[in-house]
């Protein structure tokens, strides 16, 4: 298609106005990338981290306290927050047991 | 070679050195797309879009679903990524990049004629700026950056007919605000 001498004045003056230097990344711009990468990474797991801690801690001190309002000795209530915890604890590892077995079993 | 759905997966699976594939794949247009929508004075902004954006794709990438290309999704981001940015006042001032003004102080025109061609240009840059923003991109990506209009449809996500479009309206939109200004 035929440009118009209008179009085509203009494309000419575009052409030689921005006639400059190609713009270009740094040559360090992956390895910045990959270490700001790594340090939102991280800085993220901490925040999770804090975020699971502090949950965990503000209801287990709900807990005890409406447990110790209902009148539950302290060993009671020792025994009911550390019971769910060494179950959790234990699960995956008696998982790994569980595994070591049927490869045994099967060799 | 692997295809970036590939690499996609394995990113998913928490394996960075995927992912520095990707972005070593994808860098150079990223940073194109920026900075055509920034303009010539921003090149450090645009390359601090370009991390900001590659950040931000690694956040997502583990709900992306792969609906849409893995470029298509990226430039996307970019695109809105550097608009943002440069609703910013201090991206609003217009400029001639510094080596364009050299081309024509070194041409063989007469200083009269030099100072004229110098203001038109001036003129010509600040109503580059006040065009929609993927004009400017289209156009800078044309005549600056010297992409053809597949490589630019790519990038702004758009049919190949809508860059040509998008060129030819903003020929004549600069071509009336040249005329407004008495050029």
């Amino acid at each position: 298609m035929e440009m118009e001498p209008w179009d085509e004045e203009m494309d000419g003056l575009l052409r030689r106005s921005m006639a400059a230097e190609m713009p270009e990344l740094s040559p360090n711009f992956e390895r910045n990338l990959m270490i700001s990468l790594d340090r939102t990474s991280k800085q993220r797991e901490k925040y999770r981290r804090t975020l699971i801690v502090g949950y965990l801690l503000a209801s287990a001190t709900t807990c005890i306290v409406i447990m110790h309002g209902e009148g539950l000795s302290w060993s009671a209530i020792g025994a009911l927050c550390v019971a769910p915890l060494a179950l959790v604890a234990a699960v995956p590892a008696l998982l790994r047991l569980s595994q070591t077995e049927t490869h045994r079993a099967l060799r | 070679m692997e295809s970036d759905s590939e690499l996609i997966d394995r990113v998913q699976r928490g394996d960075q050195r995927a992912f520095a594939e990707l972005v070593s794949r994808h860098r150079v247009q990223v940073f194109n797309l920026a900075v055509s929508i920034l303009g010539p004075a921003f090149v450090p902004e645009a390359e601090d879009v370009a991390q900001e954006v590659f950040l931000k794709a690694h956040r997502s990438l583990k709900s992306f679903r792969g609906d849409a290309e893995f470029g298509s999704w990226l430039y996307r981001i970019t695109f809105n990524q550097t608009v943002n940015m440069k609703a910013l006042a201090r991206f609003r001032k217009p400029h001639v990049h510094e080596r364009a003004l050299e081309i024509l102080v070194s041409s063989e025109a007469g200083p009269d004629q030099q100072a004229e061609t110098t203001q038109r240009d001036q003129v010509l840059a600040e109503c580059i700026q006040t065009l929609p923003d993927a004009y400017q991109s289209a156009l800078r990506l044309y005549y600056w950056l010297g992409k053809g209009v597949g490589e630019i449809a790519e990038l702004l996500g758009v049919p190949e007919n809508t860059v040509k479009s998008y060129l030819h309206r903003a020929r004549l939109l600069l071509h009336s605000k040249l005329k407004e200004r008495g050029y």
